[in-house]
């Protein structure tokens, strides 16, 4: 390839991208990336310029005519001539030469594969031995024969796979969107390792592998599909050598009766048809193990066995994990917990049958997680005393990503919902109202609302990020901003730079969940179960949202609501009088009726809406318990200091706890303000039922 | 778009009732606008084209593109109090 990427470069007039060379040779970047540095060395090796490489704009070369076309002449005989493969290349040669070997090969045979030298070969092999060791593998020397690799049948697959692993993942061939991986293989330059797979009808294994998912009702991972295409494809090689693999009786008994058996025994039988061979029993249970062990992404988890055992299991990872990370949370946190429980139940499998399973982002999980692998790593103990089995570190690199995940999310949580600690010159009264504001313009927990002099003694104990206050003081630890205490239109402004607000936008599970209940239950008490309901699902937010629980008005408007031909002298007393029946009824406490008299002593009787109407009313905060409406009808009118609408006949009451549960029954009030015969049949009622008879009426 | 502002001294009844009427008046004239009801104190730190209140709480604005209305929910009265201004601002927009 560098003779036809050297020309590629030198033909062009202007620096070439990387991505375009790839594209031009049908290779990867990485490809051309590597044989780009083989270019390198050859040119300085041979006493030539080298090639020059912009980060962003390309590469290029400057050198005259004559010289192009030397570089270029030597470049293709040296490529003729022979590939000079590096040590790792000649290492995975040696061992796919091993591996495929029946009987003993000499080191001069290998050596003439690899284009070495013999003291090359041997230089190598001293590293493959060590190399094969830890593998559970050795290679036997005999002076006469040759060199010989011998070990378990499982060990010398668990081999052979890894080295297709590794060499998928070298080639760039995982990251390719699922072409045949028989098209990938072919790509290998090294073709010993690509002979490991000749007369091989891959594309066939894959159809079995995909049809195993389907009876099994899942997906496995990418990594997993082609670990076990290319588990299945050296089992039939192995199978054809006459290797066959055993599996304790035992071990083979208990997994006969899963589903993963069956499935294992359907691509047996699929594969003795295609391949003309017999698969032993044993390599079905063997088949059945990698099926078990590959990574499920959407099986049915509470469908497998030993489910109580793995739930415990999460549980201990969990809580052990989070209290060396001291995030409470995390224990709180289900989708982790499923997540987990999920991984746990292949990985065990992994784990006690010795399987591998391949972890592409490892390096990239321990540079930027370092802290949180090791304390993953030592969480895992419970599950490794479990099985009696370490796991590797690509296993734990799985489970640090799923910690990993569950700790951005806190992390943009918290962003997402600052901590505000509000502080005035009492605690009291207007920061109140300032805290109310706050919570409605912003996304923010208010942590306490203080004076000043408690602030340094707060901050020791509680986490804070802003402190607003109504006083010009300054404080030290924590940024602040001084606002005024009705918080203008210019305070918003400037609370808007630390707190970016965010929309809520919250999932519909608790409107789903009461409507579930209302059809199929009897509510005995709807509010006792809402405000459970809220407590479990931490709703507060929801409740009120656009189609949850919004009342008519005939729901709020009952008998015990209503009363007819009320005496009263003065609008204080027809305030108190409906006060009483919001306070009796449990909707309100009684400041709000105070609350409703002062909104007409300060802000004027505004609330007098229509012709001869009164809605007295005050805010949520001020006492309001449930969502509720009160009627009365006036003996004699009385004037409210109204120019346009008194007298009042008419006074009907909201309280609300927020500015959207009452909206359906406020809008139906609107439509019944607006006609004319409510006024009059209103005056003209002797008895609730006369009213509630004209709301019903009214649909 | 129009951002309209309807105000009341507690901003749950009277203010929502306005914005309803106002949403209807807007839609009956071909105004795109975007209606929210609000507390006269939180009102204070709320961007808006127009606020639409009673006069008992207009002076509260001071300084602000303020409409008084004399009813929270008499339709045609209150589409003779905002109209005009309503559309002087929609075509200042346009």
């Amino acid at each position: 390839m560098s003779a036809q990427l050297f020309q590629k470069i030198t033909s062009s007039n202007h620096a070439v991208k990387i991505s375009t060379l790839a594209e031009a040779l049908h290779s990867t970047p990485r490809q051309v990336r590597y044989n780009l540095d083989k270019i390198d060395e050859f040119l300085k090796y041979n006493k030539f310029q080298q090639l020059i490489r912009k980060p962003n704009v390309g590469i290029f070369y400057s050198a005259s005519s004559e010289i192009v076309e030397m570089i270029m002449q030597k470049l293709q005989e040296r490529e003729v001539q022979h590939y000079i493969a590096s040590q790792e290349e000649r290492m995975d040669i040696i061992i796919a030469v091993l591996l495929q070997q029946q009987d003993y090969i000499t080191i001069d045979d290998l050596a003439e594969k690899l284009n070495s030298s013999r003291s090359t070969v041997v230089k190598d092999l001293n590293k493959v031995r060590n190399l094969l060791a830890n593998k559970h593998l050795t290679i036997l020397s005999s002076t006469n024969h040759g060199i010989k690799i011998t070990g378990e049948e499982k060990y010398l697959r668990r081999a052979s796979i890894e080295l297709l692993m590794k060499n998928a993942e070298t080639q760039g061939i995982l990251s390719e969107e699922m072409s045949p991986i028989l098209k990938r293989i072919n790509t290998f330059s090294q073709s010993e390792i690509a002979n490991m797979f000749s007369n091989m009808n891959i594309q066939f294994i894959e159809g079995c592998v995909i049809e195993a998912e389907k009876q099994l009702e899942t997906t496995f991972s990418d990594e997993a599909f082609y670990a076990l295409v290319i588990h299945i494809a050296i089992a039939i090689k192995r199978i054809k050598l006459g290797r066959d693999i055993v599996m304790p009786y035992q071990e083979l008994k208990n997994y006969e009766t899963t589903k993963e058996f069956a499935a294992a025994s359907y691509i047996a039988s699929k594969l003795e048809e295609e391949f003309q061979l017999e698969i032993p029993y044993d390599e079905i249970g063997y088949i059945t193990i990698h099926l078990l062990g590959s990574n499920v992404y959407a099986a049915n988890p509470s469908s497998s066995e030993d489910w109580a055992t793995l739930q415990i299991l999460t549980g201990k990872i969990l809580s052990a994990v989070s209290e060396s990370l001291q995030q409470e949370s995390l224990i709180q946190d289900e989708q982790l917990f499923s997540g987990l429980l999920e991984h746990l139940r292949p990985a065990i499998y992994r784990l006690k049958n010795d399987l591998k399973l391949k972890n592409p982002v490892l390096e990239e999980i321990k540079n930027n997680y370092h802290h949180l692998f090791q304390i993953v790593k030592i969480g895992m103990v419970p599950v490794e005393s479990h099985v009696g089995k370490f796991f590797d570190d690509e296993e734990i690199g799985y489970f640090t990503l799923h910690f990993g995940a569950a700790l951005e999310k806190i992390k943009t949580k918290s962003e997402v919902e600052k901590k505000i600690l509000v502080v005035c010159s009492t605690g009291l009264g207007t920061a109140r109202l300032l805290s109310s504001r706050l919570l409605q313009l912003f996304n923010v927990k208010i942590v306490d609302i203080i004076a000043y002099r408690q602030v340094s003694q707060v901050l020791k104990y509680q986490q804070v990020d802003l402190i607003v206050t109504t006083l010009s003081a300054k404080f030290d630890l924590v940024p602040w901003v001084k606002v005024n205490p009705l918080l203008l239109e210019k305070d918003v402004e400037n609370l808007k730079k630390y707190l970016i607000q965010y929309h809520f936008q919250p999932k519909n599970i608790f409107a789903e969940t009461l409507k579930l209940i209302e059809e199929h239950c009897d509510i005995k008490n709807y509010d006792a179960l809402l405000l459970g309901l809220t407590k479990i699902l931490r709703a507060d937010n929801m409740i009120g949202q656009k189609g949850v629980v919004q009342p008519l008005l005939r729901e709020l408007l009952t008998a015990n609501m209503i009363d007819v031909n009320v005496d009263v002298k003065n609008w204080e007393e027809v305030i108190y009088a409906g006060g009483k029946i919001l306070e009796e009824q449990g909707l309100v406490e009684h400041r709000y009726v105070d609350a409703m008299i002062n909104t007409v002593k300060k802000m004027g009787a505004y609330i007098v809406i229509t012709k001869g109407i009164a809605m007295p009313h005050a805010r949520p905060e001020d006492g309001a318990k449930k969502v509720g409406m009160a009627l009365l009808t006036l003996k004699n009118p009385v004037n409210f200091g109204s120019k346009e609408n008194d007298p009042v006949s008419v006074a009907i009451f909201l309280c609300a706890v927020d500015n959207i549960t009452h909206l359906k029954a406020l809008a139906e009030l609107m439509q019944l303000l607006d006609d004319d015969d409510f006024k009059k049949m209103a005056d003209q009622a002797s008895s609730k039922d006369e009213i509630i008879a004209y709301i019903n009426s009214r649909k | 778009m129009l951002t309209i502002l309807t105000v009341c001294g507690n901003g749950i009844g009277s203010s929502i009732m306005l914005k309803m009427k106002i949403d209807e008046i807007c839609e009956d004239h071909h105004i795109k606008a975007s209606v929210e009801s609000a507390d006269f104190n939180s009102a204070q730190g709320k961007k808006a084209d127009l606020i639409i209140t009673v006069k008992e709480l207009a002076y509260q604005f001071e300084g602000r593109e303020v409409a008084v209305v004399r009813s929270y929910i008499n339709k045609k009265k209150i589409e003779e109090d905002v109209l005009e201004i309503l559309l002087r601002i929609h075509e200042s927009k346009m």
